[in-house]
């Protein structure tokens, strides 16, 4: 149906429901030119934007070149955060909980920091687990948990593990 | 302007209504829009189901003594709200 062959009182009706105007008397009793007037809102009303972060990648082992199993193994975790943003510190906490013969974090060291996200949004460390004794091997698992620095920036967290084997 | 522009509410505003006026809040852009009782009915019709020429025509037949200005300051409107980030157009 076209609004050229409505009535006045019918168009107003559809107005109203569109509007969802109580009555017909809450609608304006005349057309006026809109006004509309635009500004910046007080500092206290404004929020800054937050990100969600994320663990979009598996952990993969990365290949330095190591020729033997007390070299060990390094994996590399990556986080995300969304919307993608450069500059967003991070911060992560490792632990290696070895399931048969021991071994150990051995890089990073400490086995907590930060690291900053990069122009894709994402953040990577790489971790390096040594076998305890040269002869056994290790295995276990390997875990990281991300978390924001600044909860103005975001405030979940996320953890990631992944199973490691060393073998000799 | 084309008049068979669909028009959306763009995401991340809040409405607040007052005497039939309106307040549109962007608090992660900064931006307070207030309008006029006209502007919010131009922005509630803006709801994805009517084109820039439906709205226009809407608007004449309720308001038939201003149907020459209507034309005109629809349009506007709708430019000023789309310039401003608060509408979206398909």
């Amino acid at each position: 149906m076209s609004a050229q062959k409505l009535s006045r009182r019918e168009a107003l009706k559809l107005l109203a429901a569109a509007t969802g105007a109580a009555a017909l008397s809450t609608l304006p009793p005349a057309w006026s030119k809109p006004d509309l007037q635009v500004g910046a809102l007080p500092a206290h009303a404004q929020t800054s934007l937050l990100h969600i972060l994320n663990t979009p990648f598996l952990p993969a082992e990365i290949d330095l070149g190591q020729s033997y199993c007390w070299d060990g193994i390094i994996i590399r975790f990556t986080a995300a955060i969304t919307p993608p943003t450069a500059g967003i510190v991070l911060q992560y906490s490792l632990s290696y909980n070895p399931t048969g013969a021991p071994g150990a974090i051995t890089s990073p060291n400490p086995t907590t920091g930060t690291v900053a996200t990069n122009a894709s949004g994402q953040a990577s460390i790489d971790v390096t687990v040594l076998p305890a004794s040269p002869f056994f091997g290790t295995e276990g698992t390997l875990t990281v948990v991300w978390s924001f620095v600044n909860p103005a920036d975001g405030t979940n967290s996320v953890s990631q593990n992944h199973d490691i084997v060393v073998a000799c | 302007m084309d008049p068979n522009l669909y028009l959306w509410h763009e995401e991340g505003f809040q409405l607040e209504t007052l005497n039939g006026e309106i307040v549109l809040l962007h608090p992660v852009r900064n931006i307070i829009i207030h309008g006029s009782q006209t502007a919010s009915l131009v922005w509630q019709l803006c709801d994805g189901s009517r084109t820039v020429g439906a709205i226009v025509e809407l608007l004449s037949a309720a308001y038939p003594e201003s149907a020459d200005d209507i034309q005109n300051d629809v349009p506007a409107a709708i430019q000023m709200l789309i310039n401003q980030g608060a509408l979206t157009t398909k």
